[in-house]
Order: structure tokens, then C-alpha cells, then sequence
């Protein structure tokens, strides 16, 4: 194992142009702005955020689905944001991604085997046509995810939301990519099934060595599978660090919010612990305000929050926030900042 | 561990035709136009008469057993020019929603897939066309390339192309973005592939659906314009042409214009309850409300 | 108190499929009081989302059909009910939020139009007022900037704003029932708690009922006064919330509160329930639940089980009810 990161993002942005209709002004949304991270070999980074802070457009510049307007994306040495066309082609194999919707991402038009074989033919893996070795292949594949050679003839509209996942993540594991990116590919699910994907996953990360980059908003789910979490906001990393210190003292106000707002699965506890959730706007993408972008909703904000972006500082226990109670304020790093902070055992 | 095997799989052709064997009326209505069809094909054996041969002792009669749906002004067989002009007319209408297809699916697929100016510049083109009304549109198309069924034909595929564009520009545009083709672009797949594997075989079902109503729209249209002599040119004939030759002696032989005017009623009638049937068969399996 | 808002009584709804007509909701009964929370949860094809359109009369027909039951609001029978007057119920006295906010939100209209369009038509303003009632209710819901995001296109908005525009679209009209599917699972727990907060607060103001469908066994507990635990197209659980946390009487139910992911330990696997859910033309004969329970003896094998009470109106639909000590969450 080296220790150059699997991959690694610099500054990115995204930006979307909105509008521009006949009358109405183009106005530019800043979707993801100058985003750093890496995901080591074999890791689990989780990217946790509310909901519009730009994970989903994280992945999908990730994954060169879409355009960033700068910054640079490198995989295993490759720079991702270079290369287009057929070159882009090329090194796609190395990364491949589970979407949300199990309804949406399977073409109800095609045959199970068809959805799994299909990377295999684009990259011409499906060794010189043979239709029988690409069948034995599939199966393998789909027993991989616990599903079996009973259901390659069948259509998607056949399968649970559970099934289907499994069978996304059979078509992304047929590369053997060294990195998955996962968009909330279990939160569609119940929970008995959610585990089950996600003893699946475990299962084929100590297999393959794969790395995973893991999108979600259930704090649940991710203490259970990251080595590391990012917490995003409003276009933005504001925290990042190792699992264990995010869960145990993490240093942003908002993450903290966050991990107090998860309902306990306990009616009387639930009801007891019930509080104000996060008073405020959430401030637009389309008029993102000055200062800290957690400002209006920050229950410790200062006056220099208004006006300065905080910059990142390291944080003991590893990783780093954007907060100005870091260097600002009463120092809250290294013990939870509020008595509610739930910890873990 | 699942044991989902118990049930049997079958194809979406088996899952579409089981489906459709519900739809009695359906059937019925593809029954009465493969019957139709082949009649046309068969004319010239099954017809019981020459259709040009004239016989002047019996001029405008009315049904009788000799002739089951009477003579014409210049005592021609009607059964059998019924028959005859049902080739014409089924052509015809063949010919105009071929020529509306052409015109309206790949713009309409472009610009579903492409979006942006590509699309505005489409639909913008198409809004134009739609503005003008239609008749005066066909007589100006006719006018230019002359009186004949081919080119009344090229004017109605024109007038019904730009349904087709936008059907198939919002169909494409809802399959665009489905996660799906998202999910093909980040394996690897290229432009070609998705619009031939993943964007082409999600909107045909729709697609047909409009194809068996227009087939219907266009035989009405056809009879529409050979009526007003602007389509099938004599001695060719088709159900309209008759309509509108048989107008002159409504009074004497009613029968004239009656055959091949329920001809078109009941084929077109046929048409529709065609569409309406695949509609609900060939509905896509969601599992959501509409 | 006066009778319940909703009543739902032995429903039944099949569905064509290639294996022919197949049951997927069966003999479901379920009753939601005025400013009652009742939560609905269950595996993914339990029937949740079946049951719920059934009440708005949505079920897709062709290939569905309701079969069987009576679904009684406010008194009346939705079932007979003509088409015009159940349009005027859907929306004006029961809203609801679908499960799939991209397929309940058209994409080739302004998400402003969409919700200006409902209330103008059940609440019959303007169409300045109209807009104005959209901009207001996108802003209950927490989308930032409302007056300009009026004007976006679905395809603008990410996920869980979707879905957030999808309840204010259910709240615009403020309906006296409304049914929720999965309404928060797409978005982030601060904005999830400030979801619940405003649906409790219109509640309150409103005596809104809510038929809560859920995954999140959090949510639950957060929300629900009753709730009703659905299995392979069965209600196999009616209970008061606290009831059925802290001593449920199903096998299914333990399974599900034992797979709920606490904040906690890293690395071992995770509880499941082994197995995967029966599909409807494959239904196990017997108890439903036999072939993944814990609990199953050859007796569930072959005895289907009625819904039975235990006492204080909790119900459970298990042959073992009264032998076996289930554990509820901790
Ligand atoms: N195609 C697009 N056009 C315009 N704006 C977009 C587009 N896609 C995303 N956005 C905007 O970018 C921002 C980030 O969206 P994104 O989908 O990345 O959020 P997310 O963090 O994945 O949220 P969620 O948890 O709800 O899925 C949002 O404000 C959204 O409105
Ligand atoms: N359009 C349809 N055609 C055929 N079967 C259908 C259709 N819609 C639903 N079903 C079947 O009805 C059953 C109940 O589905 P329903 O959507 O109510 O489940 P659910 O409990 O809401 O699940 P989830 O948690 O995944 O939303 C499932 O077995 C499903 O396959
Ligand atoms: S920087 Fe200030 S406003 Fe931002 S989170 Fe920290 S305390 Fe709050
Ligand atoms: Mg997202
Ligand atoms: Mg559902």
C-alpha cells in the first residue's frame, strides 16, 4: 500500500448557470466551492450534509459526469480532469458508482443480465464475444451480492428496492474498480435491508480492498462504515476528521447540530430530548452570505463570523474545521460542546 | 438465500402480449384491420368486379345481389371499388405517418437529448410551423408540388410531424434524465450507445401509441383532401375521392358516398381503439402513481 | 372523542402482474383519528405506499384494482365516491407527499407553477395570489431564497429540496388528512427535525391528522401517537408508540427494532432479518413472516394467524402471541 491518497480532490467547484431565459438574467449557483479531500486506498470517507450542500455534485464531478469550473480531481495518479473522450473512457473502470433511486437506476428496459454485463461489453471485457464465459461471469457477479443465476432473465421491475441495489452494485463491482462512490445508495431502504447492503459492502471492502467514497445524511450508517467523515455545508467542507473524533468531539457547531438532531428509536427518550431544531434561514446557493455560511443558523455565531470565512485549522484527535471558535472563541475543541452530544460507548 | 426462482420470467413481448389479450375491444379493432389489410392486398381476387369496368345498363342502382353495394354513375362495381381504393387509402396513410416520423422523431430526439439552444432553436422552428393553419398550409404545400396523393400525403406528414417532435422531445427528455443514462455515461458508455441502448428503446412505447392514432388522423385527412380534388387523382381512387365523386348524387344513390364513408369511419375507429389499447398495455412498469 | 377522520376496513387490492391478478394489500384495516399521527411502517413491498394511494383513489388502474373494503372519511365511503367529488377530496381534504418527489413534480414546469396551479385550484385565488401562496409555503418548508427558487425547474433543485417542495406542495391547500410517504428520508436530520417541528405545528394549529410512512424507526418515535407495522401486504402490528418500542408483539417488529443502526459500534456486522421479503404471487402459506422468524413451529407453517388483540389496543397478527417474550428497543 503506498501513501499517495487512491484520490485526490483539490478545490473543486462546481457552478451551475441558471435562468437565461428571454427576460430573466443568467445568475450562476456556486453548487460545490474549492472542496479538498482524499480517500486513501481501501477507505471509507463519508461525506455527511444537509440536504442542497452539494454531496450528490461532488460525486457527479467526481465521476466526470459533470464539468467542474476548477480545481482538479486525481485517481491513482490520473488527472481526471484532463482527460475526456475516449482517454476518459479509458480510466472510467477504476471508479464506478451506486446511484440513490434503486427505481430509477436500473433500465427497466433491459434484462438483469444485460444491466450486469453491460460495463464489461462497453470495455470490451466480454472476452471476444464469448456469450456463454460473459454469462458465467454475471453469475459469479450477482452470487457475489447474494443473488444468483435464477435471476438473469428477469426484469428490474421484478426486484425489491434491497434486490435492486444489490444488483447496481454487482454491474459496479464487474470492473473491479479500486474506488466506489456511493450517493446514499442505502438510504431508499428499510432498515433491516439497509444492513444487510451494507454488511455487503463491508464484506466486499475486506475482499477487494476497494475504497469507497460514501454519501449519506444517516449519522447511524456512517458511524458504522467510515474511517473518516466530511461534513459539508452550503457548498463546503466545514469539518473533517477521523470517525471516532467526529463521533466523540467534533468541533463544528453544525455537526454537532447534526448529530443531536438523529431521533432515538425510543418514543419516551425521543420526546424528552425533543428540542428546538436549528432556528434561521438556510441560506441560498444563489446569494450565499458573507462571513461563515453557517452564520444565521449558529447558535454560537460572533461578529466575525458575519464577516470572515472562517479558514480551515487543525483540530486535535486529527482532522480540521472552518470555525472561528477555533481560534476566536472559547476553545470547544477536544470536548463535546454540548451536554447532548450523544456518546458513543 | 431469495428464492425468488418460483416464478418464471418472461419477456416485455410476452408481458406486453399477455396484457394486450385483456383488451377485448382491442382486438377486435386489430382483428378488423389485419382483415382490412389483407383485403386491400388480395383485391384483385377477392373483388368480385373489375372496378373500371363500366357498364352503362345499370347506372346508380342500389344494393341488390348482383352488386352488393350497388353501381356508380357509370355503373361500376362499388364493392369492388371499395376494395380497390382501400389499397389507396391504407397506403396513403402509411405513406403520411412515415413522412411524419421522419421529420418529427430525430429532431424530436435531439433535441430531448441535447437540450440548451440546440433545443430552443428546435422548438422554436416547430412553434412556427404550428402557427400556421393547417389546411391553408396543405393547399400551399400541394400548390408547389402539385396535385397528387403522394404529395397530399408529404403535406399531411408534415402537419402531423411536429406532434411526433414533441412527443418524442418530452419523452427523451424524461428518459435524459433518468438516472439510468446517468448511470451508463459513468460506466464508460458512449452518446451512440445510450441513445441506441438505453434512451431509444425507453420512448418507442409511446410512440407507437401516437402512430395508430395518427394512421387514423391521416386516412381522414386523405379523404379530406381527395374530397376537395387536391389528393388521389382520377383513375385512381380512394375512399375519400369516392365521398367526394359520389356528393353529386347524393339524392339518387345514396349507397355512393355511404360504403366508402363508413370505410373510413370504422377503420379509423379501429385505429384509435388500437391506440387506446396499446396505451394501456404497453404502460411502462412504475410503480408509481401517474 | 368523535369517531376517526380515516377508516380504512379490510382492504384488499390486486394487482395484474405476468403471474396473473396477485393480492398485495389483504384485508388491511387502519383508522386515523383528527390530529392523530399514525405512523405506517414495514419492509420495502409491504404495501405501505399501495394502501396510501388507495385512500386518494390513485391507484394505478390498469394493473391495479381495489377489490375489497371500505375506505370512510369523515363518514364518508371514498370507495363509491364519483370521480368529481373525490377530486375535490384529494388535495382540498387530503394531501399527500409521494414517496418519489422527482416523479410527483413535473419536470417541464417551474416548481412555482406546479404549487400555484394546485392551490388555484382548491383554494380558487389568483394567480398572483396564487404564486404568492407558493412563495409563502416553500418558505414553511425551509427553501432558502423562495421567491427565486419559485422559478426553477425540478431538475434545479437538489433531492431533498425536491422533496421538501413536494410537502409544501401537500401543505399549500392545508388539508385535514395528510398522508406522508417517506417524507424526510431524503434530507438531512436538521432539516429533517425542522420538517417534523412544522408538521407538529400545523397539527396544532390545524387538528391535521397524519398517516406517517416511514422507514425510520426514529421518526416513529419522534412523531407517531399509533402506529400500524405492515408485512408482505398485511397489517401484523397495531400499537400505541411507546407500546410497541418497549414491548412489541410481533417477531417482525423485534427483527426490525433490533436491525435499527444506534450510534454506536464500528465494525461488526449489522442485525438483520435473514432473508428477503416474499413476492406477492409467491406468498408463503401460513404466518407470512414463517420462513424468515426466529420464533416458527411447524404450527405457522400451515395456521394463518388472525389479527389479534393482546390487551390495551395492541394487536398482533402471530399464532405464538401469548407464549413467546419478544424485547423491545433499550
Ligand atoms: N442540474 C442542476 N442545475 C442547477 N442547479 C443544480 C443542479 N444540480 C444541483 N443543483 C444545485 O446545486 C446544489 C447542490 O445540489 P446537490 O444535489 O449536490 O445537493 P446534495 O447535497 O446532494 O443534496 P441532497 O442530500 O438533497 O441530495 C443545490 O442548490 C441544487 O439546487
Ligand atoms: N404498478 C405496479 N404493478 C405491479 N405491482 C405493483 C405495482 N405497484 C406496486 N406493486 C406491488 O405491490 C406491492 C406493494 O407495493 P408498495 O409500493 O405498496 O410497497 P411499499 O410498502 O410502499 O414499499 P417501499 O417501502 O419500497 O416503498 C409490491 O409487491 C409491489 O411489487
Ligand atoms: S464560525 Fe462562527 S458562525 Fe460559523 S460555525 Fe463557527 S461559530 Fe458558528
Ligand atoms: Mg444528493
Ligand atoms: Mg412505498
Amino acid at each position: 500500500m503506498s501513501d499517495r491518497p487512491l484520490l485526490e480532490v483539490r478545490d473543486l467547484t462546481v457552478q451551475f448557470q441558471l435562468g437565461g431565459g428571454l427576460f430573466a438574467p443568467k445568475r450562476t449557483l456556486t453548487a460545490v466551492n474549492g472542496v479538498s479531500f482524499e480517500v486513501m486506498r481501501g477507505e471509507t470517507l463519508a461525506i455527511v450534509g444537509e440536504s442542497g450542500s452539494g454531496k450528490s455534485t461532488i460525486a457527479r464531478a467526481v465521476m466526470r459526469l459533470l464539468e467542474p469550473a476548477a480545481g482538479t480531481v486525481h485517481l491513482d495518479g490520473d488527472n481526471l480532469t484532463a482527460l475526456s473522450g475516449a482517454a476518459l473512457r479509458a480510466v472510467r473502470p477504476k471508479l464506478q458508482m451506486v446511484f440513490q433511486d434503486p427505481y430509477s437506476s436500473l433500465d427497466p428496459s433491459k434484462l438483469i443480465a444485460d444491466i450486469v454485463a453491460e460495463p464489461l461489453v462497453v470495455h470490451g471485457r466480454a472476452r471476444g464475444g464469448d456469450a456463454a464465459a460473459l454469462d458465467r461471469t454475471v453469475q459469479t457477479l450477482l452470487e457475489q451480492v447474494g443473488l444468483g443465476a435464477v435471476h438473469m432473465n428477469r426484469y428490474p421491475y421484478e426486484f425489491s428496492g434491497g434486490q435492486r441495489q444489490r444488483i447496481a452494485i454487482a454491474r459496479a463491482i464487474a470492473l473491479e474498480p479500486k474506488l466506489m462512490v456511493l450517493d446514499e445508495a442505502v438510504s431508499a431502504l428499510d432498515v433491516s435491508t439497509q444492513n444487510q447492503i451494507l454488511n455487503l459492502l463491508e464484506d466486499l471492502r475486506t475482499r477487494t480492498g476497494m475504497a469507497y467514497l460514501f454519501i449519506s445524511h444517516d449519522l447511524g450508517v456512517v458511524q458504522h462504515v467510515a474511517d473518516r467523515v466530511a461534513i459539508t455545508y452550503l457548498g463546503r467542507i466545514v469539518e473533517t476528521g477521523p470517525a471516532a473524533r467526529i463521533f466523540g468531539s467534533c468541533a463544528h457547531p453544525y455537526t454537532q447540530a447534526l448529530l443531536s438532531a438523529v431521533p432515538e428509536p425510543n418514543p419516551r427518550r425521543q420526546r424528552a430530548r425533543r428540542h428546538q431544531p436549528l432556528a434561521g434561514e438556510i441560506p441560498s446557493p444563489l446569494a450565499p452570505p458573507s462571513g461563515c455560511p453557517f452564520h444565521a443558523r449558529c447558535p454560537h455565531a460572533m461578529d466575525v463570523c458575519r464577516r470572515e470565512m472562517p479558514a480551515h485549522t487543525a483540530v486535535d484527535g486529527g482532522g480540521s474545521v472552518a470555525c472561528h471558535l477555533q481560534t476566536e472563541g472559547p476553545r470547544l475543541a477536544g470536548k463535546p460542546l454540548a451536554a447532548d452530544t450523544p456518546t458513543p460507548p | 438465500m431469495s428464492d425468488v426462482a418460483a416464478a418464471p420470467s418472461q419477456s416485455g413481448t410476452v408481458r406486453f402480449l399477455r396484457r394486450f389479450r385483456r383488451q377485448t375491444l382491442s382486438l377486435w379493432a386489430l382483428g378488423f384491420l389485419i382483415v382490412l389489410t389483407l383485403l386491400a392486398v388480395f383485391a384483385p381476387w377477392v373483388a368480385p368486379y373489375d372496378p373500371l369496368q363500366q357498364d352503362l345498363d345499370h347506372v346508380l342502382e342500389g344494393p341488390s345481389a348482383d352488386h352488393w353495394f350497388g353501381t356508380d354513375e357509370l355503373g361500376r362495381d362499388v364493392l369492388s371499388r371499395v376494395l380497390f381504393a382501400s389499397r389507396v387509402s391504407l397506403l396513403a396513410a402509411v405513406q403520411a405517418v412515415l413522412i411524419a416520423l421522419a421529420i418529427g422523431v430525430p429532431p424530436g430526439l435531439v433535441a430531448g437529448m441535447w437540450g440548451g439552444w440546440v433545443d430552443a432553436l428546435i422548438m422554436r422552428a416547430t412553434d412556427a410551423l404550428m402557427s400556421f393553419p393547417p389546411l391553408i398550409l396543405a393547399v400551399a404545400i400541394i400548390a408547389v408540388l402539385g396535385p397528387s396523393l403522394t404529395n397530399a400525403m408529404i403535406a399531411v406528414g408534415v402537419l402531423l410531424s411536429p406532434t411526433f417532435l414533441r412527443l418524442m422531445r418530452a419523452t427523451t427528455l424524461s428518459v435524459a434524465q433518468e438516472t439510468y443514462v446517468e448511470a451508463a455515461q459513468s460506466i464508460g458508455c458512449t452518446r451512440g450507445w445510450i441513445i441506441r441502448k438505453h434512451v431509444l428503446p425507453n420512448v418507442v412505447s409511446p410512440l407507437f401509441v401516437q402512430i395508430s392514432v395518427f394512421a387514423g388522423v391521416a386516412m381522414l385527412a386523405e379523404a379530406g383532401l381527395s374530397f376537395l380534388g387536391l389528393g388521389t387523382q382520377p383513375p385512381e381512387s380512394s375512399w375519400g375521392a369516392m365521398v367526394g365523386r359520389g356528393f353529386r348524387y347524393i339524392a339518387h344513390a345514396p349507397s355512393l358516398i355511404v360504403f366508402p364513408g363508413l370505410a373510413i369511419a370504422v377503420t379509423v375507429l379501429a385505429l384509435y381503439v388500437l391506440g387506446d389499447g396499446l396505451r394501456d398495455s404497453l404502460g411502462r412498469e412504475t410503480r408509481q402513481e401517474s | 372523542m368523535a369517531g376517526p377522520l380515516l377508516d380504512i376496513e379490510g382492504l384488499n387490492v390486486d394487482f395484474l402482474t405476468d403471474q396473473g391478478w396477485v393480492t398485495v394489500v389483504r384485508d388491511v384495516s387502519l383508522s386515523v383519528a383528527p390530529g392523530e399521527t399514525v405512523g405506517l411502517v414495514g419492509e420495502s413491498g409491504s404495501g405501505k405506499t399501495i394502501t396510501s394511494l388507495s385512500v386518494m383513489r390513485l391507484v394505478p388502474d390498469p394493473p391495479g384494482r381495489i377489490t375489497g373494503g371500505s375506505i370512510r372519511f369523515d363518514g364518508r365511503d371514498l370507495l363509491t365516491l364519483p370521480e368529481r367529488a373525490m377530486r375535490q377530496v384529494r388535495g382540498n381534504d387530503i394531501a399527500m407527499v409521494f414517496q418519489e418527489s422527482m416523479t410527483s413534480l413535473n419536470p417541464a414546469f417551474t416548481i412555482g407553477d406546479q404549487i400555484a396551479e394546485a392551490v388555484r385550484h382548491h383554494l380558487g385565488l389568483g394567480r398572483r395570489a396564487a404564486v404568492d401562496r407558493a412563495v409563502e409555503v416553500l418558505d414553511l418548508v425551509g427553501i432558502p431564497a423562495p421567491r427565486d427558487r419559485v422559478d426553477h425547474y425540478p431538475h434545479e433543485f437538489s433531492g431533498g429540496m425536491r422533496q421538501r417542495a413536494a410537502i409544501a406542495m401537500a401543505l399549500a391547500c392545508e388539508p385535514r388528512l395528510l398522508i406522508a410517504d417517506e417524507p424526510t428520508t431524503a434530507l438531512d436530520v436538521t432539516v429533517q427535525a425542522q420538517v417534523l417541528e412544522l408538521l407538529r405545528s400545523l397539527q396544532q394549529r390545524l387538528g391535521m391528522a397524519m398517516l406517517f410512512i416511514t422507514h425510520n424507526l426514529g421518526v416513529v418515535a419522534d412523531v407517531c401517537d399509533r402506529v400500524s407495522v405492515m408485512y408482505a401486504g398485511q397489517v401484523v402490528e397495531v400499537a400505541d408508540v411507546v407500546d410497541l418500542f418497549e414491548a412489541p408483539a410481533h417477531p417482525y417488529t423485534e427483527g426490525l427494532l433490533r436491525s435499527m443502526p444506534q450510534l454506536g459500534v464500528r465494525g461488526e456486522p449489522l442485525a438483520t432479518i435473514p432473508g428477503n421479503p416474499p413476492l406477492p404471487w409467491a406468498m408463503p402459506e401460513g404466518c407470512r413472516f414463517h420462513p424468515r422468524c426466529p420464533y416458527a413451529t411447524d404450527a405457522c407453517r400451515s395456521g394463518a394467524p388472525a389479527l389479534t388483540e393482546r390487551g390495551g389496543g395492541h394487536f398482533s397478527r402471530c399464532l405464538r402471541l401469548a407464549e413467546i417474550e419478544l424485547t423491545g428497543a433499550v
